[in-house]
């Protein structure tokens, strides 16, 4: 399975971000924005079109074996762990 | 406004006084490359362009004004994520429009120049190293890949390839308490680590058949495992830069890698320009 979205204008906005903010030919010029302020920008424009995941402290995880759990479902849940 | 030949061109704009003046860049080209005598070649996304000629180079850019720019300024843009988006996308247009036309290196979202003479000496002091990136981006457009696993069909993978992995948990399954707490870290360890090798095997042999296709390759950090939420892994991400010739090709050979892999998806998206490839590599920068 493969999905492939060639041809732009509609752009995926973080790989835009990722883009045009982080990367491009760099002449440093005398009055061009500083590096922490691009910074800044890529980073506070990362978080603006980013959904917040929630996810529990790794620490807090049932790590044991539970009664009648098969072998490779606990396998599982250590590899979500382990990620 | 360009001059038809020599150095430099001079800024014309009525909106803002001269000593304020100041460039942002969008890109650099070869001027044999450019036709400067195509008056719609002035504009770029309804931005009016500024030629500015150093040699055998062409810069692309803007008139601000540099008041825009200071501390106060930019302190308070900062704040304004929707109109920064918003300079992020007419940036991105502008760079996309000038390089459907001729080949150019991108410049870093916000570069701006006090004064032409400044754009004119960054120019001239990188001929070389600006002319070796637009002749090894010539004619090439960027792609992006986004190489996915379905988590649950990596685990499985990875369990049934490992036989020590297996014993471990037969032995699990009849050892103590003290023994299989130990156990259990053992298996921890030993899955992180073979999953950790089994993405990186497969993410090298999708990237090893599109080779062929590709001129250039910038790989990259896949994204936070923590910010996939359908279930998938990005295992790889890279950036690839590929002759137009080829383009068919190479979205052929994409498709073709992710369905003869069970479990995998290959997100592309493109063409753009190449942002990616545009930087001096080291020891180009003096």
């Amino acid at each position: 399975m493969s999905q492939i979205s060639p041809k732009h204008r509609d752009v995926p906005l973080v790989e835009l971000l990722d883009r045009v903010v982080d990367r491009g030919v760099v002449l440093a010029g005398d009055i061009t924005i500083s590096v922490a302020d691009v910074d800044l920008i890529y980073l506070g424009l990362r978080v603006l079109i980013r959904t917040p995941i929630i996810t529990d402290p790794p620490g807090e995880r049932e790590m044991s074996r539970k009664s009648g759990e098969k072998p490779d479902d606990f396998l599982l849940r250590l590899r979500d762990s382990a990620r | 406004m360009s001059e038809a030949t020599g150095r430099g061109s001079r800024i014309e704009s009525s909106a803002i006084e001269p000593q304020d003046h100041g460039l942002y860049l969008y890109g650099i080209g070869l001027r044999a490359r450019h036709h400067s005598s195509d008056e719609s070649s002035k504009s770029a996304d309804d931005v009016s362009i500024t030629e500015v000629v150093a040699g055998d180079l062409i810069a692309f850019a803007k008139v601000v004004r540099l008041s825009d720019f200071d501390e106060e300024a930019m302190r308070a843009q900062l704040q304004d994520k929707i109109l920064l988006m918003e300079a992020v996308q007419q940036h991105h247009m502008v760079v996309s429009s000038l390089y459907q036309r001729s080949p150019i290196l991108p410049a870093k979202f916000g570069s701006i120049y006090g004064s032409e003479d400044s754009l004119l000496q960054m120019l001239e002091s990188h001929v070389e190293q600006i002319t070796k990136r637009l002749m090894a981006i010539d004619e090439c457009d960027e792609w992006a890949i986004h190489i996915f696993r379905e988590d649950d069909a990596i685990v499985e993978e990875v369990i049934a390839s490992s036989p020590e992995l297996r014993d471990l948990n037969v032995e699990l399954e009849n050892a103590s308490e003290g023994r299989a707490y130990l156990l259990r870290q053992q298996i921890q360890k030993r899955l992180s680590s073979l999953i950790e090798d089994h993405e990186s095997s497969l993410a090298r042999s999708i990237l090893e058949e599109l080779q062929e296709w590709v001129a250039g390759v910038q790989i990259e950090d896949p994204a936070d495992p923590q910010e996939d939420t359908d279930q998938a892994t990005e295992i790889a991400r890279a950036s690839v830069l590929v002759q137009r010739g080829n383009t068919d090709s190479f979205l052929s050979a994409a498709n073709q890698a992710a369905d003869a892999r069970a479990g995998v998806r290959i997100e592309i998206s493109g063409p753009w320009p190449a942002y990616s490839f545009a930087q001096f590599e080291t020891g180009e920068w003096e």
